[in-house]
Parts: structure tokens; C-alpha cells; sequence
């Protein structure tokens, strides 16, 4: 060995030793995020050419628009017939504002409290951020559940005079409870058969004692018939509303936003009240979350298995999710393929967003305030 | 519920290498077995190659970041710590780095050698950080590989992207700039035969 590497090595020992681990893997993700906007966007600008071309092609006086396979009509398509089309147009499938990956848990989170009184369940929302947690709105009256809207900009409820109340008027208003508005009477509020958004703009309700389901636009109040099939009263909503996913004759149905199926898939497992509930399903589609199948007027909001609409397989949560008891762990899908899971560590949750490769991108510890609290997860950024 | 419901259904059901889950958490487990194990290791080449404790962790962070990103493509083939390596002095000879490192430590000139053992061993250790942080990127990371970590010029050239020809005068050019701009080392060095 020569001085020079003697010195070398002599001057190389000042450099003192530090765990880069936390630091590498946040850069890495931070890289990941920026790659994946850079797709998101091209595809957007790709979409936009297509919409484009397809626009200009429209306007050729030669173009033959009676006769044919529609323009983004699969001919070699799912053979389930689908329900004939409502009036109102369903969720625009076309849109590309989709919502963003989230890089970390969203700052403020929100929660349904509920409140037993003699008369029957009074609810209230709360937020919390940091080391705060508030009341922000209560609605008046006893209420059957709230139900917050994808972009969280509006919470509807369902007001009921009995407890437990099977049907009552749905209520929208402003995430602070102005502008209340009431959209429709006697809307189904029992078991799994509650109000759900299926976007920002629209919610799927049923009217009624087994009556039809209808699709609300929330703005104009305008209500036509769904395209999902009756008796689907789990149907879920992917958090970009591509996808929509409910369970039927033991099978879980994917499904687009008009009433589309693209695959049923066999699910035999069953949850300990026997069955399952579609609960959840991710913006590619491909996986749900399933949840139990309430045995009484209760809700169902949560699930807690994850499964391979592809496959049929149970997946499995990464190692480092510390669950006890998996029927413990609520999983929500999130925008960007992602999954937030609430974790329930007997006087508090824990909370893990989990990114598409199954990467643990945040954690938070909730207030044990919250602990009975229901989680209601916004999914657009 | 305290029903473990999955659990009950056995392993033999689940199938995750299809969905990636578990096969991500076990690549991200051995990536950070391989940071743990080699950060040191490649701590000290980057203080080397930045003269600073805070720089030489950036440029680590940085090419294990990029090391991160193609694990599944190289934890197969069992060349990490090379790619890491060879990630890191591709940075370090970028632009911006020696911009950097210019602008943290302006003139940190060393006094000579005084007349103690330890004193002359301080002293040395400073003229040598700062002697090295007056070559180029490309001569102190030409230097590193070659004294240091004791690479052959046929690697180095390899490592860096440039001809062995490349090496040589680089390697030649920065230990005549050393014994010019650190006279004390060349007086050290001389006795020992490195820089003569």
C-alpha cells in the first residue's frame, strides 16, 4: 500500500456513518410521483388528440355516423346485457382532471361521530389536522349515516323521524352544512342500501321499500334510473370513476359507470356473517375490498380483504402493516391505484397509505378520540 | 369481529406474486438489508470525492435512490454495490455537483506539517482534503478509484465512460496538480515512493 492510500484511507475515516435508509426511500418516491405525473400528463395529451381527431373526423361531411360500431364501443365486448342507458348522462368516462396519487395522507381527514340518544342516532363531522380535532357540522334532527362527497366539498345525509329509520328525505349541503338542500323523499337508508357518490356530482340512492335505485345529480336535483341491476345495494365507485363494483350471486361484478360489466369473478371466501360486500375497488379496476355482509338494519361501510378481480386471489397486505386481526384493518382505495389503510390498535388506528407497488408512502397515529369514529374517505385531491 | 378470516383460508391460497405485493415488500426488505451493509462503504468514497460530510450523504442518497429505482432489475444479477458506485461518480462528475462543492469550502487552504507525529498526520489529512478538492471531479474521482479503492485503469476507464488513455493522463495530470498545489504530501509521499 502506497502513503497516498494510507492518507486516502486516513482522510476517508472522518466520514461518520448515518442510516440514508428513510431518506432514500422518500427521494425514491418523490421520483416515482414525478415519473408517474409525467404519464398521467402525456396520456392526458394523448386523450386530448384522440378527442381531437375524433371531433374532426365527426365534422367530415362524408363521415358515416348511422351506421356501425359506435366509436369507443368494444364489438367484441362483455355479453351481459346491459341495462337500457338513463337519459342523464352517467359519469363522463372521458375526463382526464383524474385525481392525483397522493404523496402523503391528506392533512385533514374527517369523520362520522355517531351519537345514541333515546330517540334514536344523532351524527355529527368532525375534521381533524395535527393535534386538532372538531366539530363541523351536525346535522339537525336524527340522521341515518353521512355521506361525504369524493372531493369533500359536500356531505349528504339521509334525515329520519323513527329509529331505526328505514327510508327518509336525502339532505345535501356544503362540507360546513350551508346550503342545505333537500333532493328526495323517501330514500332507502338500511343496511348496505345507503346513499353513495359515485363522483362528486352524482349519488346512487334507492327510493322507496325495495323501490328503484336513482341516480341524483346533486346540482340540478334531476333524478333518473340507474344502470346498475336491482338488488346490488353494495355498489362502490373507483376513486377516479372509472370503475363501479358490487356483488351478485356470490360473484363480484366490475363494471363501468353506465352499467358495463367487464368481468364477474368468483369469489367463494366468505366474511364470519357468510358472504361478502363490495366495499371498495381501485382506479384500474382490477382490485376490490370486500367487507362483511350486515345481518341486521347496521351499515357496512368498511372492508377488509383485498382481492385480484383478475385472479380471485386474496392479496395479501405488506409485513410491515402491523395487523393483529385482519378483520381489524379497514382498506380504502385511494386515488392512483393506492390504498389507505386504517389499522385498529385497540385504544387508536393507525393509518397507512400504501402506494401502487404496495410501498408504505405514510403513516399517522389517530387520536384515540376518534377511535369509534368512522372514517369517511375522500378520494379526490 | 375477532375472527381471523384470512389466516383461516391458509397460505397455500394466496398467490402473490401475481399481484406484487409481497414480492415489492421483500425486494424493499433486502434493499435495505444492502443500505445498511454498504452505506459506510460508500460514505467514504463520496467524502473523498466532496470533502464534506453533508455532500458526501447527498451524493450517496442520490445513487442509492437511483439504485432503488432499478433494484428489481438489479437484485438478480447481484451488481447493487457497482451500480451504486458507478451512479455515484457519474453524479459527482456532473456540473452542478463540483459547483457545489466549490461554492461549501472556498479556499480551505492547510498548514504545513508541524513537527509532532500527530500534528504532521492532522495537518497532512487537511492538505490532502484540500488539495484533492482543487482537481477536477474527473482527476479526484480518477484519483479515489485509483488510490483509494484500488481499482485497475482498465475498471476506472469502464467506471467512468472514457478510454484507459483518459485514465492515465488524468491520473498523471492530478498527481503532479497534488504535488504542486500540497508540496508537504510530495515530501511525505517522495519518501514512500507515490508521488515521485
Amino acid at each position: 500500500m502506497n502513503a497516498l492510500n494510507d492518507h486516502l484511507d486516513e482522510l476517508a475515516n472522518e466520514a461518520q456513518n448515518v442510516d440514508l435508509r428513510d431518506r432514500v426511500h422518500a427521494a425514491s418516491h418523490r421520483v416515482t410521483l414525478r415519473r408517474r405525473r409525467i404519464v398521467v400528463a402525456s396520456a392526458a395529451v394523448v386523450a386530448v388528440i384522440a378527442i381531437a381527431s375524433g371531433v374532426a373526423v365527426a365534422g367530415l361531411p362524408s363521415a358515416r355516423r348511422d351506421h356501425g360500431t359506435p366509436v369507443g364501443v368494444d364489438p367484441t365486448g362483455p355479453t351481459t346485457p346491459a341495462p337500457p342507458a338513463p337519459s342523464m348522462t352517467p359519469p363522463d368516462q372521458t375526463r382526464t382532471e383524474a385525481p392525483v396519487a397522493w404523496n402523503e395522507l391528506p392533512a385533514t381527514l374527517y369523520y362520522q361521530v355517531t351519537h345514541p340518544t333515546d330517540d334514536g342516532l344523532r351524527y355529527e363531522l368532525r375534521w381533524w389536522a395535527g393535534k386538532e380535532n372538531e366539530v363541523q357540522f351536525t346535522p339537525p334532527g336524527l340522521a341515518c349515516g353521512m355521506f361525504l362527497s369524493p372531493d369533500q366539498s359536500q356531505v349528504a345525509w339521509v334525515a329520519v323521524s323513527t329509529d331505526p329509520g328505514a327510508t327518509g328525505d336525502l339532505y345535501v349541503a356544503g362540507i360546513d352544512g350551508n346550503l342545505q338542500r333537500r333532493l328526495l323523499f323517501d330514500v332507502t337508508c338500511t343496511g348496505l342500501d345507503v346513499p353513495v357518490w359515485l363522483d362528486s356530482q352524482t349519488l346512487i340512492v334507492g327510493q322507496g321499500d325495495k323501490g328503484p335505485h336513482k341516480l341524483i345529480d346533486v346540482q340540478t336535483g334531476k333524478a333518473v334510473d340507474s344502470p346498475f341491476p336491482e338488488g346490488s345495494p353494495d355498489l362502490v365507485s373507483s376513486p377516479n370513476a372509472q370503475y363501479a363494483a358490487y356483488s351478485a350471486d356470490g360473484k363480484i361484478v366490475v363494471c363501468r359507470p353506465d352499467g358495463t360489466v367487464i368481468r364477474r369473478t368468483a369469489h367463494g371466501a366468505e366474511t364470519p356473517t357468510g358472504g361478502f360486500t363490495v366495499q371498495g375497488i381501485s382506479d384500474d379496476g382490477r382490485r376490490v375490498v370486500l367487507g362483511m355482509m350486515p345481518s341486521d338494519p347496521s351499515h357496512v361501510r368498511t372492508g377488509f380483504r383485498l382481492v385480484d378481480t383478475v385472479t380471485g386471489d386474496n392479496l395479501k397486505l405488506p409485513k410491515r402493516v402491523r395487523v393483529g386481526n385482519l378483520t381489524s384493518a379497514e382498506i380504502h382505495p385511494v386515488p392512483g391505484n393506492q390504498l389507505l389503510v386504517r389499522v385498529d390498535e385497540g385504544t387508536r388506528h393507525k393509518i397507512y397509505l400504501l402506494g401502487a407497488d404496495g410501498a408504505i408512502l405514510d403513516t399517522r397515529t389517530e387520536p384515540g378520540t376518534l377511535h369509534d369514529a368512522l372514517l369517511l374517505i375522500r378520494t379526490d385531491e | 369481529m375477532t375472527h381471523d378470516v384470512l389466516s383461516a383460508l391458509g397460505p397455500g391460497q394466496y398467490r402473490h406474486d401475481r399481484t406484487g405485493i409481497s414480492r415489492v415488500e421483500a425486494a424493499d426488505e433486502e434493499f435495505d438489508s444492502f443500505v445498511r451493509a454498504r452505506t459506510h462503504a460508500l460514505l467514504r468514497s463520496a467524502y473523498l470525492l466532496t470533502g464534506d460530510q453533508q455532500l458526501a450523504e447527498d451524493l450517496v442518497q442520490s445513487a442509492l435512490t437511483k439504485t432503488h429505482l432499478a433494484w428489481r432489475r438489479l437484485e438478480d444479477t447481484g451488481n447493487a454495490e457497482a451500480y451504486a458506485r458507478r451512479t455515484m461518480y457519474h453524479l459527482q462528475v456532473s456540473w452542478w455537483r463540483r459547483r457545489r462543492v466549490a461554492e461549501v469550502l472556498p479556499g480551505l487552504v492547510p498548514e504545513r506539517a508541524g513537527g509532532d507525529d500527530h500534528a504532521g498526520s492532522v495537518s497532512l489529512r487537511l492538505a490532502l482534503r484540500a488539495a484533492l478538492l482543487q482537481l477536477s471531479a474527473k482527476q479526484r474521482a480518477v484519483l479515489v478509484l485509483r488510490f483509494f479503492e484500488d481499482r485497475g485503469e482498465r475498471e476506472i476507464a469502464d467506471l467512468l465512460g472514457v478510454s484507459v488513455g483518459t485514465v492515465k493522463s488524468q491520473t498523471a495530470k492530478a498527481l503532479a496538480r497534488l504535488r504542486t498545489i500540497a508540496p508537504e504530501l510530495a515530501d511525505v509521499d517522495s519518501r514512500n515512493g507515490a508521488l515521485s
